[in-house]
């Protein structure tokens, strides 16, 4: 049976221009989220990750430079005719149709299949890598390059805003005192490949429903129970570490809590990257991926920053300190509106 | 058409289709609030939820309300949405409602410019948690749904193209159908 191998990956944010360079700075606790108040992005000031430098077509330049640094790595073919691109986002260009924007992104690298663009809120990217993995384990494709992006604009950060949802600080996930999301843009690609043996694999993944409430999380974390459920399915043991969605906001957090909770994972330590580059949204899950996988290749599972007081009612073990061990596998878990929850597991494979 | 389904529902200009038989035709002027609000009422149920979706969500709602049946399953019936312009409607509505002086616009817009919403409101309604995606396509494209179809767990799945640009542009087309018809299973057809 094929397995789906990472083969190279790239995070492009205002955090670091390489997948190496964002973990360093977060391995050395640093933080790209701070005070904006440019008002073409937000009128009202806020908290957030934004890009300092211009970028003309900014969304298709951000991805283009990130997909340019991840196939350079892999040494892939973008022009074979078993590649296939994989778009994540949520807003892309607003009123310029999803499919088109990818188009001309896939026009750039050659690539000859249509790209596929993948739009499910802020599960977007986790749910692309799982169908990415399922696709290459079928055997269409051998080689998948998978990109989320999100800009930010007035639109999405005023729109979080009238939900009352942004942090008044640096984001602060499972905190007792957390009060909202940083929002930030990034573009992040990852290559998944049945052609190599070894490194970190993506097993498998799953996303389930609430069926509750379209922008309230569920009381019971029923969809996001039900995912990990599937996805840790058929796992021996425990994951080394949790990548979690952490948003901080309060009802997300809690939320994740009890789906921890009811899943046994009370005791596997814990993380959430958002305070390091922000809700990257279409992007996050990829972002994120990545992160873990680093940490699984290096062994440092990274702190949540801001955690201090435990703020959410189950018993769960958030990361305090970056932690140096063996670690072999990570679950990473996302949830969005819609009432939408995915997770995937990422294993090392010698 | 190579994918054999089981209920297929189709609303566009002032028609409802179910199965490939015009059910419905309405009076009011097509694609506007009034028109669907006509077609709800002609489902005689009880769903007051309805009236605050937005024009996209209320178009997906309709179409699978005519195509629900028994074999809707609350953890193995899967969604698969598609379309070009995502949630073009109300991404103008939400952006009409930022207002300069009177900053912070209307939330109930927001939470709807996502493509994905549909699908939760579907989902709400049928108590549907299967796996569910949202695939941004320039047409209607029955392959693309059968090769989406192919890498999604499930029993059954509901499936289609849910397009409202605008009251001149717009038109729901879903199917219906079981896993066993991708397979090539005893019923297949396809594969």
């Amino acid at each position: 049976m094929k397995k789906a191998f990472i083969i190279a990956d790239n995070i492009f944010s205002p955090l670091g221009k390489t997948s190496c360079e964002v973990f360093e700075n977060m391995a050395h606790g640093k933080s790209s989220v701070k005070l904006v108040e440019n008002g073409e992005i937000c009128r009202v000031p806020a908290y957030l990750s934004v890009f300092d430098e211009k970028f003309e077509n900014k969304f298709e330049s951000i991805c283009i430079n990130s997909i340019h640094g991840a196939v350079s790595e892999s040494g892939i073919d973008p022009k074979d005719s078993q590649t296939l691109f994989i778009l994540s986002t949520t807003k892309g260009n607003i009123g310029v149709p999803l499919n088109k924007t990818a188009e001309i992104i896939a026009e750039k690298f050659g690539f000859i299949n249509n790209p596929l663009v993948i739009s499910n809120a802020c599960i977007s990217g986790v749910v692309a890598i799982t169908i990415a993995e399922r696709l290459i384990k079928k055997g269409g494709y051998r080689n998948i390059v998978v990109t989320g992006a999100d800009i930010l604009t007035d639109f999405i950060v005023s729109g979080f805003q009238s939900l009352k949802a942004i942090g008044s600080t640096v984001c602060r996930p499972f905190d007792v005192a957390r009060n909202g999301i940083n929002l930030g843009e990034c573009a992040a690609t990852v290559i998944l490949s049945s052609d190599a043996k070894s490194g970190v694999e993506v097993t498998g993944g799953a996303f389930n429903g609430d069926a509750n409430h379209i922008s309230g999380p569920s009381r019971t974390a029923e969809g996001l129970y039900l995912s990990i459920s599937r996805t840790m399915n058929g796992f021996n043991g425990l994951p080394s570490f949790i990548s979690a969605h952490g948003t901080a906001t309060s009802f997300n957090d809690e939320m994740e809590s009890i789906g921890f909770d009811r899943a046994d994972l009370n005791d596997v330590p814990l993380n959430s990257l958002k305070p390091y580059f922000g809700h990257t949204l279409g992007a996050a899950g990829i972002a994120e991926i990545i992160i873990s996988a680093h940490s699984i290749q290096k062994g440092i599972a990274l702190k949540t920053p801001g955690y201090e007081n435990h703020g959410v009612t189950r018993n769960i073990t958030v990361l305090k300190e970056n932690m140096r061990a063996e670690l072999t596998s990570c679950l990473k878990t996302a949830s969005g509106f819609g009432g939408c929850n995915a997770s995937v597991l990422l294993v090392k494979n010698k | 058409m190579r994918l054999k389904t089981i209920r297929s529902c189709r609303i566009s200009n002032d028609t409802v289709e179910v199965d490939g038989k015009t059910v419905l035709k309405t009076t009011e002027t097509p694609g506007t609030s009034k028109q669907f609000k006509e077609i709800y009422l002609s489902l005689n149920i009880d769903y007051p939820k309805f009236y605050k979706m937005d024009m996209l969500s209320k178009l997906a709602f309709l179409a699978v309300e005519f195509i629900k049946n028994e074999g809707f399953s609350e953890k193995d019936t899967a969604i698969i949405m598609t379309n070009a312009n995502s949630t073009l409607d109300v991404d103008l509505k939400y952006t009409k409602s930022i207002d300069p002086d009177n900053y912070f616009p209307n939330p109930a817009f927001f939470v709807y410019t996502l493509p994905n919403v549909m699908i939760g409101e579907i989902s709400i309604r049928h108590n549907l948690k299967g796996e569910s995606v949202f695939v941004s396509t320039e047409n209607k494209d029955l392959e693309l749904l059968e090769n989406i179809a192919k890498t999604l767990e499930f029993k059954n799945c509901i499936a289609g193209f849910i397009e409202y640009e605008n009251e001149n542009n717009f038109e729901a087309d879903i199917i219906f159908f079981e896993r066993n018809y991708l397979n090539g299973g005893e019923n297949g057809t396809a594969y």
